[in-house]
């Protein structure tokens, strides 16, 4: 065969550690401008930057948190009020990801439509076109700590910028870490949905899309997330996001009747009774004790015993 | 042999993705052989200086893969025979970042013209005041219809690039008027470009304005938008709604234009509109057979060489690399764009505590761009990277643009018997991703 995958196609997996090492080097051989993406847990941030200071003590770092979105989207501006802007030589920026939020609006299908193509984000646009101005005018080498979530609107929105980057380093949470998100946000019932403000739904359901765009998710857990996204939609109202996001839930487990029904009682909300229907029909195909019922039922009556 | 944190901060920085080479730099290599014979002299060059009157020409290419380099080139080259050439990049202070439009390119142009070129008699405000007249109309008017609060006198007295700064801030903080503003904007159009045209004129001296060249830079980085309401593209607003403007000053005048732009179904209207659009190719790495090219791969060394001997002049690249192969296939999966190829050298290096690079931080390099891969493509994607993966070529439709866009499908050229082949590829890195292989075991591709 002229294809054949080689040792080259294969992934290398690597020790935080190992990262980290290459995260200090980098950063210790960077002189002037430079542009690095980091993925960690928000709970590790301050020990990552503590970390970093105590081993690069000759560099002044700083730290630029961010705790709502920036006004109007330009961020070179707010960079270049900052009063020791000619000192600085490493700025953590945290919260980047609080401008983006309110541009996840109900009704995106999930990756692809997310990052929607009849919008552009202020921020990223801004950055997009500012790439030689942060280059000429800053000679601070910024690291901007981001959400999985940010960091793919980054490469699709402002892919100029990003282009730009040194390097990505990731210290991802480990599975434990996941598989406790993951519990946490499946614990919710449509019951107690119903008690949320609606910015709370919207908070659960960024929580859902962050996790579901995780590397290495099994389909089975991301049809769960979907169809958990799915009751929150329904919850807040929102019956057209609902039934996208269990279509979702049902391309990757098609046998799941939980979601086939629930997607049958949001059609039905939105008067499509037709589309409900042949939904409900598909729910009580997979759903295995009705299916054992109905044969019970078919035995019963022929006369005969099981 | 342990190299100092200088060595490495010089090696480090040579390989920088931010930084374009300036024309005549040792760095530079000719790829034009690999590109399939594409050389910016020879084609947009070639038409400029033998063309009789003005030009507008597009230039369009992957990004990363070296347009802006080419065109500095050309701009030396074309001021060594006499061109006066206006380049400029448009940032953020002209374009509205959410969504450009025609009349924020116009204003830039404006802009950049009346700063590059000053008037040959210093005394003579002519031009530079009917300028100053057609900004205060405008601000008038836009005053008159209530869409600015800044009053007359704020721009009646400032120099004509001020208030045109103005206008074209007004339109990016008033967002709920900013429709209104550019129709105004377009409405005086035409009198702005004639104003321009004379100003031409008149700087240039006499001299005919055939001998001037503007080259409008980074216009491909506006980001494409689809209107939710007519599915129609910013794109197609820009350079098929107003081209006729666009080709309007008076001077030859290049604009570089997103590469989906060359493979939508506007194509034919845009070709109608300009000379075909020229297109920078990768360089070609591999065959349209899956055969690795040689020439390719050796273009692609040879840039990674010069760049390591500007670092240190004793440092060999062979020497460098733990195995010839490694520097092989770091080549290889660059896909012959020359901004991958800096990032996976930069990131062996960041993998490297002494040299030579090992093989394993090549191969952790190539799995971490891998990485970015998988993440900008969609689940329902992977079957049409499966078709050009098999096919080598794309169709004209908005997913294969986008895939363009995102530098998932490639574009090669190569050149046979005097004509110019032109194929496509997937990028090499998504060749390795699970999803892929899965599709092409079910496929058996």
């Amino acid at each position: 065969m002229r294809y054949s995958l080689s040792e080259w196609d294969q992934d290398i997996s690597v020790n935080p550690e190992e990262t980290y090492q290459s995260f200090v080097r980098s950063l210790q051989r960077t002189e002037g401008f430079g542009l690095f993406f980091v993925r960690c847990a928000e709970g590790e941030r301050a020990n990552l930057i503590a970390q970093i200071k105590a081993d690069i003590p000759q560099k002044t770092i700083e730290l630029l948190a961010f705790d709502r979105p920036i006004a109007d989207g330009n961020l070179y501006t707010i960079i270049n009020q900052l009063p020791n802007k000619d000192q600085i030589n490493i700025l953590f920026i945290t919260g980047i990801e609080k401008s983006l939020e309110p541009y996840i609006q109900p009704g995106y299908g999930g990756q692809g439509d997310y990052y929607k193509l009849d919008t552009v984000p202020r921020i990223l646009g801004h950055l997009n076109l500012q790439r030689e101005r942060f280059r000429d005018d800053f000679s601070i080498c910024f690291v901007f700590l981001v959400p999985l979530f940010a960091l793919k609107y980054f490469m699709r929105r402002a892919p100029d910028f990003f282009d730009w980057r040194s390097g990505i380093f990731e210290f991802i949470p480990d599975q434990t870490a996941l598989d406790q998100e993951y519990s946490r946000l499946m614990e919710g019932d449509y019951e107690q949905y119903l008690t949320l403000t609606h910015l709370e739904r919207l908070d659960n359901i960024r929580s859902i899309q962050s996790l579901i765009d995780e590397d290495h998710q099994t389909p089975e857990t991301k049809a769960a997330l979907w169809k958990e996204q799915g009751n929150i939609w329904f919850a807040d109202g929102n019956y057209s996001a609902a039934i996208d996001s269990y279509n979702k839930a049902i391309e990757l487990k098609p046998d799941d009747h939980y979601a086939w029904n629930n997607r049958g009682l949001a059609l039905a909300e939105l008067g499509r009774y037709e589309e409900a229907i042949d939904s409900y029909d598909k729910a009580l195909e997979f759903c295995l004790i009705i299916q054992k019922l109905f044969t019970t039922k078919r035995v019963v009556m022929r006369g005969g015993t099981r | 042999m342990a190299h100092d944190q200088a060595f490495w901060k010089r090696v480090y920085t040579a390989f920088d993705p931010f930084r374009q080479l300036q024309a005549n730099d040792p760095a530079w290599v000719d790829c034009a052989s690999v590109r399939g014979d594409e050389d910016i002299l020879t084609g947009l060059g070639k038409e400029i200086i033998r063309s009789e009157g003005v030009t507008c020409q597009l230039y369009a290419g992957h990004r990363g893969g070296g347009k802006s380099t080419e065109l500095l080139r050309l701009k030396d080259y074309l001021q060594g025979q006499g061109y006066r050439v206006v380049y400029f990049i448009v940032d953020d202070g002209d374009l509205e970042p959410e969504d450009t439009e025609y009349g924020d390119i116009l204003i830039a142009c404006a802009r950049q013209l009346l700063k590059a070129l000053k008037p040959s008699d210093p005394g003579d405000r002519t031009p530079v005041d009917r300028l100053q007249t057609w900004s205060v109309k405008l601000w008038k008017s836009l005053v008159d219809l209530g869409l600015t609060e800044l009053a007359l006198e704020d721009v009646a007295y400032e120099t004509p690039d001020l208030g045109l700064g103005k206008v074209s801030a007004t339109i990016k903080t008033n967002i709920s008027k900013r429709q209104q503003i550019r129709r105004q904007v377009e409405l005086d159009a035409d009198t702005l470009i004639d104003i321009l045209n004379q100003f031409i004129r008149e700087a240039l001296n006499g001299r005919p304005t055939d001998r001037l060249l503007l080259i409008v830079d980074n216009l491909d980085r506006v980001v494409e938008k689809f209107d939710s309401d007519t599915r129609r593209s910013n794109y197609e607003q820009i350079f098929v709604n107003h081209s006729d403007d666009l080709k309007a000053l008076d001077c030859h005048v290049i604009y570089t234009v997103p590469i989906p732009l060359v493979y939508s179904f506007q194509v034919t209207a845009v070709e109608e509109r300009y000379k075909p659009v020229e297109v920078l190719p990768m360089v070609m790495v591999k065959t349209p057979d899956g055969q690795i090219f040689p020439d390719g791969v050796n273009k692609l060394k040879e840039m990674l060489r010069r760049r390591f001997k500007a670092a240190d002049a004793s440092l060999e690249l062979e020497q460098a690399f733990e195995s010839a192969e490694a520097l092989e296939q770091l080549c290889l999966m660059s896909g012959g764009h020359v901004r991958n190829l800096m990032a996976l050298m930069k990131a062996a290096l960041q993998h490297t505590n002494e040299l030579p690079i090992r093989d394993r931080s090549v191969k952790r390099a190539i799995s971490e761009l891998r990485d970015t891969y998988r993440r900008v493509i969609d689940e329902n994607e992977w079957v049409l990277l499966a078709k050009v993966f098999s096919d080598k070529q794309i169709i004209n439709n908005d997913q294969h643009r986008s895939l363009l866009f995102r530098r998932c499908i490639l574009e090669y050229r190569y050149l046979q018997y005097d004509e110019v082949h032109v194929w496509h590829d997937i990028h090499p890195l998504i060749f390795g991703l699970d999803s892929f292989q899965r599709l092409r075991q079910h496929n058996s591709l």
